[in-house]
């Protein structure tokens, strides 16, 4: 053994590291203690390689990477780089062996290189990723003068074009970064080291101050002027949160697992003992104060990028074009600054001028800019907030087809937005801790103005909604609409009623901004109805007059329909991708044209069933004027329920007639017909019997089909007709084998049980493959006896697990109730499910005892599953 | 522990190679294999035998991991690998008794 003192060190390494551990088992300052660690492992290896039992020459011992950094979690690899003179010495190849593997059975994880002095120069012209590894080290051990030689070569090699090379390669590596990181599920599991706003955005700040200043602190560049004292200060404690965030993320999963999963987020909030409160759970303010600490950061990187690619301006070239705006500011290119900053402090209403400025010339802001606004903030008096031409400045960049959004993101972030309508604050970063809403309440709020005005410039952009900017065109408050796109959630963050609360705010909002009454009667009304259409389309029976012109009735004429039609699509669309789908698109869709068409009769009535039902009889016995069976067909529509006859369309009818025909000779008739988008409609006829749709939820979950809806309609003669609208095919390749795999099933589980019931509890059982915890809510069952005129409404709320449907389907039937219509939709992991249902007899249920009962069976049958 | 094993279209493997890493995978396991699935191959006689002629180059790909971290690894496999067409392979999961590395005598998941 070369090192004779090897054992001792790793014997200390690992009792330190021990420590390290422990010491994690609650909450401890984050960037001292990685800092304190990684001080102290690299004591104890200079220590151990430097005592003068091993040669000195030729050869050097480098910290670097995180290492380097000084920074290190007790999980983190360990970055060596070993650098000698031309060739390798043998007893230094011994040093390197021994102390590597050394480490790595100790426990370390080792990320080592060797190379000689000139190819590790080479290394890190050609790859980045060893360049930015090198850019910070430490001298550990060997021969202290090569060391810094080969530091000086490496920095030397950052002259004009060096660091134009550097920065042109950094920005493709931050945009990268950002793509691969910056997908929907990271930003409701941010990536604690990777993610925006990420421990990295602080190394890249650090880089760059080290190839422009020559030293990484970020002091070096607060000399220099490219970070206020401020941008220091909020640097330095998001940075140490994130440590702390990631010791404790380290200590729970025992591994070096950076990304913060939500089994996770839970415990860490009460690890670094964040407190429940009236404002929300103890989780919701952990990760409010996360995404705050990760947004200054990322903001703050933002800048200093835009700073060290400005300083590489050639001077002598004529630079960007520049023009002076009114106010007077800057527009140099296409950045945007206060000409004369001092003006501000005598007029703040030259903020909002910034803004409209930046709105109508489609600018970006110069950083000058953004600390100028965040200066000014504590000068603005709420009476500027009421001065009109403020407010017609504001609406001007509201309405902007273009810049809206990018220029309320910029409001919204220099902390200008919450000034001006105070109403914003509370609504800063607050999180909604489920998997469904993927935006904090603020950045919702401007997405959904951003949506609003995709709707309106794209001509057809989206085919589930055709003509959606026709709609527009004859609104005559189009910026109550906006202002209650920007506002619609401003009630969030007291417990339920939100929207109820947040008309009423918005009245006040309303008279500050000198809107006419009317305007903000409008704007409380969008405000407090903006689920009504979603909540109706999802979980009502639209074929049931009884919600439509409840709709009708509360919405009142053409134009508000229009109104809250369009924030509605705009506000799904801005909550993620589990809130717009093309089956929520065709139910708004429905719903909207037929409250339109309530509307425009006036009378506020619904059509008689009667008289539908009588209508589409006779364009059925139309379409089968050639038809030899006709006299049969007659004889069948006036057997069917008034419900069917208005539901269906006429060519359907006439397929559905001929399966039922078949139902005695085949036992289950299916036929099935591909829908818009993934979506496929699934008919079958089979002979009726209790439990049939228990059974029918069963088999398609079984063979992984996600049910959207189902329509049951029970003939007198005893045969059941079920249409449903099914998702989730896992294989679209070859449907047709899975349609008739479906069919056997069925008639498998039809003529004996057990199969079906040993396979559904077989898929029950858990997998290794599904263990990942989500936020869950409490199990909720509401039942409604006026919802509608012939059937009970069960809507039952729960989290999404394996085969749930099935269970609360056949608990239904284990209790005597019939179901005639059911509308399931899964929002991000919690699920709805309503159900239009009846007694056996097909009456409604009726009296409160048998809800209680049903009620009670339901939960418990849910806390079984 | 687990072993998982994952066979792929070969165009695939670097994907799968890069996701790996990133989960922190520290080693695995990667052989050049012949097979076929649904995709089948196709049919032929010779001298009155039916036999495949086709078998199709896949690689094997295989990783053991500790328990916990079966579904994240699965799960990024599947992404990397999917081509959503025929022929995109399999991944499947084998309980995994011991392991032993070799030069150090340690065992079990430390050994990993």
């Amino acid at each position: 053994m070369v090192l004779s003192r090897l054992p001792g060190l790793l014997r200390r390494l690992k009792t330190l590291r021990q420590e390290y551990v422990d010491a994690c088992l609650n909450d401890v300052p984050g960037l001292i203690s990685a800092q304190a660690y990684a001080q102290t492992v690299l004591q104890h290896l200079a220590n151990a390689l430097g005592d003068g039992s091993v040669s000195r020459e030729r050869w050097c011992l480098a910290a670097v990477g995180g290492f380097g950094r000084g920074e290190l979690s007790f999980a983190s690899d360990l970055d060596l780089l070993f650098v000698h003179h031309q060739k390798l010495p043998a007893t230094i190849e011994e040093i390197v062996r021994e102390l590597t593997y050394g480490l790595w059975d100790a426990g370390f994880e080792v990320g080592h290189s060797t190379a000689s002095f000139s190819h590790i120069l080479r290394l890190v012209r050609e790859d980045f990723s060893v360049l930015t590894n090198c850019l910070e080290a430490q001298f550990v051990a060997g021969d202290r003068a090569l060391y810094d030689q080969w530091r000086e070569s490496f920095l030397e090699g950052f002259g004009a074009n060096g660091r134009r090379r550097f920065m042109r390669v950094l920005q493709g590596y931050c945009e990268g970064r950002l793509r691969r990181y910056g997908e929907s599920s990271y930003i409701l599991e941010p990536h604690v080291k990777e993610g925006g706003g990420g421990l990295r955005d602080m190394h890249t700040i650090r880089w760059i101050a080290m190839v422009f200043r020559g030293n990484p602190s970020p002091d070096a560049l607060r000399e220099c002027g490219w970070l206020t004292a401020e941008e220091k200060l909020w640097l330095d404690q998001a940075y140490d949160f994130l440590w702390r965030v990631r010791l404790q993320l380290h200590r729970m999963t025992q591994r070096r697992q950076d990304q913060l999963l939500f089994g996770e987020q839970e415990q860490m909030a009460g690890r670094l003992g964040f407190m429940e409160s009236e404002h929300g759970s103890a989780v919701e303010a952990f990760m409010r104060h996360y995404y705050r600490q990760s947004a200054r950061i990322r903001r703050i990187t933002a800048f200093v990028l835009e700073r060290a690619r400005e300083s590489q301006r050639r001077t002598p070239s004529p630079g960007p074009k520049r023009r002076i705006l009114p106010g007077p500011f800057l527009l140099e290119g296409r950045h945007l600054q206060f000409l004369e900053p001092d003006l501000v402090g005598k007029d703040p209403r030259l903020l909002m001028t910034c803004f409209r400025e930046a709105a109508r010339h489609g600018a970006h802001f110069h950083h000058q800019a953004g600390s100028v606004i965040r200066e000014n903030l504590g000068l603005w008096k709420p009476s500027m907030g009421e001065d009109p031409r403020v407010v017609r400045q504001f609406f001007e960049i509201l309405l902007h087809p273009q810049q809206a959004f990018d220029v309320l993101k910029v409001m919204l972030e220099t902390g200008f937005l919450q000034t001006f309508l105070p109403e914003f604050a509370p609504l800063r970063y607050r999180v909604q801790y489920d998997v469904y809403h993927l935006y904090t309440v603020d950045e919702h709020l401007l997405r959904t103005v951003r949506e609003l005005h995709r709707m309106e410039r794209e001509k057809d952009e989206d085919p589930r909604l055709p003509g959606l900017c026709d709609i527009f065109v004859p609104l005559e408050n189009r910026r109550i609409l906006y202002l209650a796109a920007l506002l619609h959630d401003v009630g969030k963050g007291n417990g339920k009623g939100h929207a109820a609360r947040g008309a009423l705010m918005v009245r006040t909002t309303g008279a500050r901004l000198g809107l006419l009454p009317e305007e903000t009667d409008l704007l409380s009304f969008l405000v407090e109805h903006h689920l009504l259409l979603a909540e109706t389309a999802l979980k009502r029976d639209l074929m049931d007059e009884k919600p439509v012109t409840a709709c009708a009735f509360k919405i009142g004429d053409r134009e508000k329909l229009r109104m809250l039609y369009l924030l509605t699509i705009a506000d799904s669309r801005a909550t993620g991708p589990g809130a717009w789908n093309t089956w929520k698109a065709s139910l708004l869709r429905e719903l909207y044209a037929k409250v339109d068409h309530v509307l425009c009769r006036g009378n506020g009535k619904g059509e008689d069933l009667r008289r539908r039902s009588e209508e589409s009889q006779a364009r059925v016995l139309r379409l089968a004027q050639e038809d030899p069976r006709i006299e049969k067909i007659r004889a069948w529509l006036d057997r069917v329920s008034y419900r069917y006859l208005a539901s269906q369309e006429p060519e359907s009818m006439l397929i559905h007639y001929g399966m039922e025909q078949r139902v005695d000779r085949e036992t289950v008739v299916l036929e099935t017909r591909q829908a818009e988008g993934g979506l496929w409609q699934i008919t079958l006829a089979v002979q009726d019997r209790p439990g049939l749709f228990a059974l029918i939820t069963g088999v398609l979950w079984l063979r992984g089909l996600n049910i959207l809806s189902a329509d049951i309609y029970t003939r007198p003669y005893g045969v059941a007709l079920d249409v449903l609208m099914v998702e989730g095919l896992p294989d679209p390749l070859h449907a047709q084998e899975l349609w008739e795999r479906i069919r056997a099933d069925l008639v498998e589980a039809l003529h004996d049980r057990t199969g079906l019931d040993a396979r559904l509890a077989a898929k029950k059982r858990p997998s290794i493959l599904h263990q990942r915890t989500l936020p869950k809510k409490e199990d909720r069952v509401v039942i409604d006896e006026d919802a509608s005129d012939f059937h009970t409404v069960i809507e039952v709320y729960t989290w999404d697990r394996p085969g749930v449907l099935h269970a609360v389907t056949q608990t239904l039937y284990e209790n005597r109730v019939s179901i005639r219509l059911a509308k399931i939709s899964t929002p991000g992991a919690q699920v709805a499910d309503v159900f239009y249902v009846t007694d056996l007899g097909g009456s409604k249920l009726g009296s409160s005892q048998s809800g209680d009962r049903i009620r009670e069976a339901l939960l418990e049958c849910l806390a079984r599953v | 522990m687990k072993k998982i094993e994952a066979i792929i279209k070969p165009f695939k493997l670097d994907d799968v190679k890069e996701t790996l890493s990133g989960l922190g995978i520290k080693g695995m396991t990667v052989t050049e294999v012949r097979g076929f699935g649904r995709q089948k191959g196709h049919t032929e006689i010779y001298r009155g035998a039916e036999y495949v002629v086709d078998f199709l180059p896949k690689i094997k790909v295989e990783v053991v991991v500790p328990d916990n971290q079966v579904p994240e690894v699965v799960e990024s496999i599947r992404k990397a690998a999917n081509t959503g067409k025929i022929g995109d392979g399999k991944i499947f999961v084998i309980p995994v008794e011991e392991c032993v590395r070799i030069r150090t005598g340690e065992s079990g998941e430390q050994a990993l």
